[in-house]
Parts: structure tokens; C-alpha cells; sequence
């Protein structure tokens, strides 16, 4: 437990600092460490919860995340979870490896994306009011108030579905897809993006613990190190972040990134 | 300068919300590091360990989280470990209660339809299996 405490805490460290999170690097190191990949994945959903809800109550608190589109979003991504733990629970442990490289490829799509104008018709956005997903912030950069509205939210939840698959099949919190989502098709700013997304991690996970707590997959020794590891070191990563430049957090990113998909890949193809 | 709020006015939830996700962390994090205090007094060693009884698994997780309190087949370690975990487990499941309380109280007819949707949904995920 304490080798896996020692490994988590740069896993939450640099999860926080890439906006991985720390599962989507953790489930591969566990996997690296010989520890079967459902057992891996549902354990590291536990650390989930641990790190989401750390940083999401001070978000909630500085009014940044939107708790009504968030609650509006779990519907979604809850439904999403549970579909995608049962999954997990019922296919060959092979396919898992793929289809964790294919998502953690779908993290470029974050770095790739520019803020996009909106282009909302009167009809995208009168479902949006009348379910009050509406709201508005300080920036404190632009020092002026933003207000927004999202845009598609039919859309917009379905994508968060899909989200809510990919973290429940994989054991990660699946933040960058969930962030693409909210900022292209809902449209909403980066800031409340991120932040209402951490805010509907915790959920999601929760939705995708219940199906692997009755598969018994849930290993007490192996939650306690990585929960208490990632939440740690998601703190102190989450007090460095502004010190380090963009360019040096995207490098991290890339490589970070690249190297998961590349173990993920070779673990599965040697499996075949 | 102040922030604003978001939306219409949810401060008292959004507050709320924020000292039950940061208590429910908290709380979780100390079981969690004294279990494994206790772990390795009881064993000598902090070793994963793949035995069956290191699993959680049952039939209702609210009925498995009562029985940590009730019974004592496990040892101490493990069940203050587990405690920790159920704890941090059932956290978000507290911030979707007290959300459908929030806009029952308020009157929020479509938040609280779109709150109990998901607070049904874990419900049943938990309870029946």
C-alpha cells in the first residue's frame, strides 16, 4: 500500500496539472504493475470521487461550475455509467486496453479546440431557458461579468452520455471529453466548462462504482492507497498550476498522454 | 471585486453542497489513513493484498455500510478502511439528496424531477441488484 501511495501522489500531481485527472493515468500504471485491469479500473473510479470532489467544493463555492446545468448533465452521464461499468463487467478483459488507448486519444481533441462563436438559433436555446441552464460569473481576467446560455442541450446530453460510458467502462473521470462537450456543443465558457465538469465527475463516478461494488471488484487495500495518494497530490498539483507556463503543461500533456496509449496498446496487442 | 452568482440565486445549496463534498472528503481521507495505521499494526505490513476478504461486494450497499457498524467478522483495520471508502462512496449520493430537498423546499418543479431522476437512479444502482 505504501509503494502504491508513493506512486499515486505524482499520479495526482500530474493529473491535476495535465487535466488528465489522476485515473486515466492510474488505471495504465496499475495495469504496468501487473494488477488485472477490471480490478485496476474499479478501484481507481473510488480515487475519482476522492479528487472531483476535493477541487469541485471550492468551485461551487467561488460560483465558477453551474450546479443547475450540472444536475441537468448527470442525468446523463449517471445513465452513461452505469451502461459502461456493466460493460466492463461482462466483455474480455483485452478489449478494455484498446478501448482505453482509443479515449485517452480523445484527449487531443481538448488541445486541439478554439473557442467557437456561437451560432444559436432561437429554438437551440428555448429548451436551454426553460430549463434554466443559464448563468453568469465574475472573470476575473477580463474583470467584467460573462453570462451565458447553453446552447443544444438535447445534444449536449447525449454527448455527456457518452462521457459517462467511456468513465464508467474505464475508471476514469473522462474530464477532457466532458469539458469538449459542454465548450462545442453547449457552448458554454472554458471556466464554467471545467469546472461544472468537475463537478459531475464525483456523480458519475458513484453511478459506476454501485455495478462494480455488486461485481465485487472493489479491493479495500488497493482504494485506501490510491484515494488518499490522488487526492494529495491533486492538491499540491492544483497549487503549482499557475506557476508553470502553457507550453510546458502541453509538453507534459503530449507525452504523458502518448506513452499511456503506447503501454495500453502493447499490453492489449500481447494479450491478443 | 465579488464574484456574482450564477444563475438565480442558489447560493444557500451551492454552499451546502460545498461543505458536504469537502466533509464527506475529509471525513473518508481520515478512516482511510487511520485503517491503514491500523493495518499494518494488525499485519506488520502495508501489502495489497487479493484475499477475498479485502473485497467489497454485497446485495445493498446501504444495508453492507450499516453492517460495518454491527458486526465484527472483519478485522479492525478493514473495516475502518471500508468505512473510509463507503464514506467517500456515498458522498455524492448525499449532495443528490439534499439537492432534491433543496428544490422541493423551493418549489422547483423541474429541478426537482431532473434531482430525483438521478437520486432514483443510484437508489435502485445501490439498493437492488
Amino acid at each position: 500500500m505504501i509503494s502504491l501511495l508513493l506512486v499515486s501522489l505524482p499520479v495526482g500531481f500530474v493529473g491535476s496539472l495535465t487535466g488528465l485527472g489522476g485515473a486515466s493515468i492510474l488505471v495504465p500504471i496499475l495495469v504496468f504493475l501487473g494488477l488485472p485491469i477490471k480490478e485496476a479500473i474499479a478501484s481507481a473510479l473510488v480515487s475519482v470521487i476522492a479528487t472531483s470532489s476535493g477541487s469541485a467544493s471550492a468551485y461551487v463555492k467561488d460560483k465558477l461550475a453551474n450546479v443547475k446545468i450540472a444536475m441537468y448533465l448527470e442525468m446523463f452521464t449517471s445513465v452513461g455509467a452505469i451502461i459502461g461499468a456493466t460493460i466492463t463487467t461482462l466483455i474480455a478483459p483485452v478489449y478494455l486496453y484498446f478501448f482505453f488507448a482509443v479515449f485517452l486519444m480523445t484527449s487531443f481533441l481538448k488541445l486541439r479546440h478554439r473557442p467557437i462563436a456561437s451560432s444559436a438559433t432561437p429554438a437551440h436555446i428555448r429548451l436551454s431557458r426553460w430549463l434554466q441552464l443559464e448563468g453568469s460569473y465574475f472573470d476575473e481576467a477580463k474583470r467584467e461579468t460573462v453570462d451565458y446560455t447553453a446552447e443544444r442541450p438535447l445534444l449536449g446530453g447525449l454527448g455527456m452520455m457518452v462521457a459517462g460510458l467511456a468513465a464508467g467502462m474505464l475508471g476514469i473521470g473522462a474530464g477532457a471529453f466532458k469539458v469538449t462537450v459542454q465548450e462545442n456543443i453547449l457552448r458554454l465558457p472554458p471556466k464554467v466548462a471545467s469546472t461544472t465538469s468537475n463537478f459531475i465527475v464525483g456523480m458519475t463516478a458513484l453511478a459506476g462504482i454501485s455495478v462494480y461494488f455488486f461485481s465485487g471488484l472493489l479491493n479495500v487495500t488497493l482504494m485506501a492507497p490510491l484515494a488518499v495518494g490522488t487526492t494529495l497530490g491533486a492538491i499540491a498539483g492544483g497549487r503549482v498550476l499557475n506557476r508553470l507556463n502553457d507550453h510546458t503543461l502541453r509538453l507534459l500533456f503530449y507525452c504523458i498522454v502518448v506513452l499511456l496509449i503506447v503501454q495500453m496498446l502493447y499490453k492489449g496487442v500481447r494479450l491478443l | 471585486m465579488n464574484r456574482r452568482a450564477t444563475g438565480s440565486g442558489e447560493t444557500k445549496l451551492e454552499m451546502l453542497i460545498s461543505y458536504v463534498l469537502i466533509g464527506g472528503v475529509i471525513t473518508s481521507l481520515l478512516f482511510v489513513i487511520a485503517g491503514m495505521v491500523l493495518f499494518y499494526r494488525e499485519y506488520g505490513n502495508v501489502a495489497v493484498s487479493h484475499s477475498s476478504q479485502m473485497f467489497l461486494r454485497g446485495e445493498d450497499f446501504f444495508l453492507f455500510f450499516v453492517q460495518l457498524f454491527r458486526e465484527s467478522n472483519s478485522e479492525l483495520s478493514i473495516r475502518v478502511i471500508t468505512i473510509g471508502i463507503a464514506v467517500l462512496i456515498l458522498t455524492p449520493y448525499i449532495r443528490a439528496l439534499l439537492s432534491v430537498i433543496y428544490f422541493a423546499a423551493r418549489e422547483n418543479a423541474k429541478y426537482l424531477v431532473i434531482t430525483s431522476f438521478v437520486l432514483v437512479l443510484l437508489t435502485i444502482s445501490l439498493l437492488l441488484h
